[in-house]
C-alpha cells in the first residue's frame, strides 16, 4: 500500500519527489520556461504573502503560482486519500495541505480587502495604465473590482445622490475614497545592496545605502519600488 | 498591517528541529520537501509544525534545540543585559519557539521552569532597549534607523504604538515645511511639486 | 428643522459611531430631513442668484455658507450609506452568506439587495479560482494549529482510546494533557472540562 502511493507520486511528477518539477507556461504565449521545485514555489508564496501583509497598497499579483500550487494542493489531496485511516503520513500530509490552503486564502482575503478598500483609486489607476504595463490585478480581480464598485455606486444614487438637489447628484468618488498611506513606517530587511534617496520631514534629502543583511525602519514611499524585485523585504 | 502573533508562529512552524521518533516510516513526500524515512529511536529533522503534530499523538519526543537550554540563555541573558544594541537571536523565531514548544512538551525541555523564565528574561530586556530606542528615535527626528538583530514579533509588538507616532510626527512637520513654503511666496503647484517625493 | 446646519446629517454619523461596526436600524426619518433641508438650502440660494444682487457682501457671505452646508450634508449622508455597506459588507465574511434574523430587521430592501450582489459578486471570484475548481475563501481563517489542552474529568468514564491506539484512564477529577482534536467530543459532552490556560510566554 505504502509502495503503490509513492510510485503514484513519483508517475504524477507532483509533490516533493526528489526530482524538480517543472512548471512550464503555456506555450501558446512564447514566454520563458519557469523551473521551480514545489518547495521553491512554496517558499516565494510565503515571501509573497509577508510582504502583501504588511504593503500599505496593492502589490502585483502573484496569480500564476497561485493557481500552480493550487493544482499541486489538489494531487496531493487526490495521492493521500489513498492511503489508510492508521497511517502516520495521512495526519502529516493532511497538515501540510491546510497550512497551504490557509497560506493561499490568507493572501487572497488581504488582496480582496485592500481592492475594496481602495476600490475607486485602483480604478484609476487601472483605467489610466498603459496596455504594455502590467495590472496590479488578477483578470479575476478587476472583475470583481468592476461589479463592487458598480454595486456601490448604484446603491449610493439610489439612496442618496438622486435625492439630492439637481446640480450636486456628481458621486464624485475620489473625494469618498482612501488611497493608501504611502507615509506610513515599516520595517524593513534588505537581501540585495541598494541605495535610496530619504527625505526627513524638513525637506532635506539624504542618500542612504542599504546594505544586504540590515535591517530598517523607514517611511514607506522612498523603497516601495524596491519590494517588488525582492531587493527589499518588508518585515 | 501588521502580523499577528498567530501569523507569526505559523512561520515559525518551519524552522527545523531534531525529534527522536517512536515510529518506523518510509520517506514522506511532502510539498514543501522530502522527510524521512523514519527509525524508531533514530533521531532525525523535521520542520517544528510536523515535530508539534506528531509529538501532540506521542509518536516521538522533542529533541530541544541547542539553544533552548539553561546553559545556553544564561550566557545568552547576560550579553544582552551588558550590550547596549540588540544581540543576534539564536533564531528569528526564538519566542514563538519556545512558546510552542512549551505549549506541547514541556516535559521534553530539562529544567523547563528555569528556561521559561531565563527566556522572558532575554525578551523583556530586548523590550525595555526597544522602548528606549523608539523614544530616542523620536526625540531625534529622525526619519530611519538601522535596527539589526530585532526579530519580526518584537517589531510587531511595537509596531503599532511607533508606527503611528512616528507617522503624526512626519505630519506635523510636512505641515510646517508646507506653511514656510506659501510664506516664501510659492504657488500651490510649486509647493505640491516640491512635497511630492 | 434644528438650528445648526448640517447637524441632522451629523446625527446620522455619530449614531453609526455609537454602534461601532454594528448595524443599527436604517434612520428613514432622519435621512429624509437631512435631504430636505438640502433642499430648502438648494431653493434658497436660487432664489438669492436669481435676485441678482451682484457684489453685495452680505448675500455672497450667505450663498458661501448654504453652499459649504450643502457639501457637508451631502458628504455625511453618503458617508453615512457607504459606512453601513462596508458593515454590510463584513457580515458575508463574519455570518456567511444568509443575514441573521436580527440584523436583517436593521437594513432597508435596498442594503438586502446590495449583499445579495456583494455575496453573487464573491461567489463569482471565489469559483474562479484554482483553475475553476473554486476556493472558498471565507474558511480557514485562522492558521491551522496542533492545540494541545488540559482537561479535568468531570465524571468516571472509564479507557479512553485515543487515535494511536493507546488508552488513557479517564477517572473522575484526574487532569490529562491531550491534543484539543480528540477531547472536542468529551468536552461538548460535558465528561471532561478545559482547565484555564497559563499566560504565555512573553504577556505580562
Amino acid at each position: 500500500m505504502a509502495g503503490q502511493f509513492e510510485r503514484m507520486d513519483t508517475e504524477n511528477g507532483t509533490g516533493g519527489s526528489a526530482s524538480p518539477d517543472t512548471f512550464g507556461r503555456s506555450d501558446e504565449e512564447a514566454e520563458e520556461t519557469v523551473t521551480m521545485t514545489p518547495r521553491e514555489l512554496l517558499t516565494k508564496l510565503h515571501t509573497a504573502w509577508m510582504n502583501e501583509r504588511l504593503a500599505p497598497d496593492l502589490l502585483p499579483p502573484q496569480i500564476e503560482e497561485i493557481e500552480c500550487m493550487l493544482e499541486l494542493l489538489r494531487n496531493m489531496e487526490v495521492n493521500t486519500a489513498k492511503l489508510e485511516k492508521k497511517d502516520i503520513r495521512l495526519g502529516v500530509h493532511k497538515m501540510e495541505v491546510d497550512r497551504i490552503r490557509y497560506l493561499i486564502s490568507s493572501y487572497l482575503r488581504i488582496r480582496l480587502a485592500k481592492i475594496q478598500e481602495y476600490c475607486w483609486d485602483l480604478q484609476t489607476k487601472e483605467n489610466t495604465r498603459n496596455s504594455q504595463a502590467p495590472s496590479l490585478m488578477s483578470p479575476e480581480e478587476q472583475k470583481f473590482l468592476k461589479e463592487y464598485i458598480e454595486n456601490l455606486e448604484s446603491h449610493l444614487k439610489n439612496m442618496g445622490t438622486q435625492h439630492m438637489p439637481r446640480t450636486m447628484q456628481a458621486l464624485q468618488p475620489q473625494t469618498m475614497s482612501t488611497s493608501s498611506n504611502l507615509d506610513s513606517f515599516l520595517f524593513l530587511r534588505v537581501s540585495q545592496d541598494s541605495s535610496i534617496i530619504v527625505d526627513d520631514a524638513d525637506g532635506r534629502e539624504e542618500e542612504v545605502s542599504l546594505e544586504a543583511g540590515s535591517q530598517h525602519i523607514i517611511r514607506y514611499r522612498p523603497v516601495a519600488k524596491l519590494v517588488p524585485s525582492g531587493s527589499v523585504d518588508l518585515v | 498591517m501588521s502580523p499577528t502573533p498567530e501569523e507569526l508562529e505559523f512561520f515559525a512552524g518551519q524552522e527545523e528541529l531534531e525529534i527522536m521518533p517512536r515510529f518506523d516510516c518510509p520517506t514522506m513526500w511532502l510539498i514543501s520537501g522530502d522527510l524521512g524515512p523514519f527509525k524508531a529511536g533514530i533521531p532525525n529533522k523535521v520542520p517544528l509544525w510536523i515535530a508539534l503534530h506528531l509529538r501532540a499523538q506521542n509518536k516521538c519526543k522533542i529533541i530541544p534545540p541547542p539553544w533552548l537550554s539553561k546553559a545556553y540563555l544564561e550566557q545568552l541573558k547576560e550579553l544582552e543585559i551588558k550590550s547596549p544594541l540588540f544581540t543576534k537571536m539564536p533564531s528569528e523565531h526564538y519566542m514563538a519557539m519556545a512558546k510552542m514548544i512549551f505549549e506541547v512538551c514541556p516535559q521534553d525541555i530539562p529544567d523547563a521552569d528555569c528556561v521559561k523564565l531565563l527566556i522572558k528574561d532575554i525578551w523583556d530586556s530586548r523590550m525595555s532597549k526597544l522602548r528606549t530606542a523608539v523614544l530616542t528615535f523620536i526625540d531625534k527626528g529622525a526619519s530611519w534607523a538601522k535596527v539589526d538583530n530585532l526579530t519580526q514579533l518584537e517589531m510587531c509588538s511595537i509596531r503599532p504604538f511607533f508606527t503611528h507616532s512616528l507617522e503624526q510626527l512626519h505630519r506635523f512637520r510636512k505641515t510646517i515645511q508646507v506653511a514656510r513654503l506659501y510664506s516664501a511666496g510659492n504657488s500651490s503647484e510649486e509647493v505640491r511639486r516640491r512635497l511630492r517625493m | 428643522m434644528s438650528g445648526m446646519y448640517g447637524e441632522i446629517a451629523l446625527e446620522l454619523i455619530k449614531e453609526l459611531d455609537r454602534h461601532k461596526g454594528k448595524l443599527p436600524p436604517f434612520q428613514e426619518n432622519e435621512l429624509r430631513q437631512a435631504l430636505d433641508e438640502m433642499q430648502i438650502l438648494f431653493e434658497q440660494n436660487q432664489r438669492d442668484v436669481s435676485m441678482n444682487i451682484p457684489g453685495n457682501p452680505e448675500f455672497l457671505a450667505a450663498l458661501h455658507l448654504r453652499h459649504a452646508a450643502l457639501e457637508r450634508n451631502k458628504q455625511c449622508i453618503l458617508a453615512y450609506l457607504y459606512t453601513r455597506l462596508k458593515v454590510i459588507t463584513d457580515l458575508r465574511w463574519d455570518h456567511g452568506p444568509v443575514i441573521p434574523a436580527e440584523v436583517r430587521a436593521n437594513m432597508t430592501e435596498q442594503e438586502v439587495q446590495f449583499f445579495a450582489n456583494y455575496n453573487k459578486t464573491l461567489a463569482n471570484y471565489m469559483g474562479s479560482l484554482g483553475e475553476n475548481h473554486g476556493l472558498d475563501l471565507t474558511q480557514d481563517l485562522k492558521p491551522p494549529k496542533t492545540l494541545m489542552v488540559e482537561i479535568r474529568v468531570l465524571q468516571d468514564y472509564g479507557e479512553f482510546e485515543l487515535e494511536d491506539g493507546t488508552s488513557v484512564l479517564l477517572k473522575k477529577d484526574s487532569v490529562h494533557f491531550l491534543p484539543m482534536s480528540q477531547c472536542e467530543a468529551l468536552v461538548q459532552q460535558k465528561i471532561v472540562e478545559v482547565v484555564q490556560k497559563q499566560k504565555s510566554l512573553h504577556q505580562k
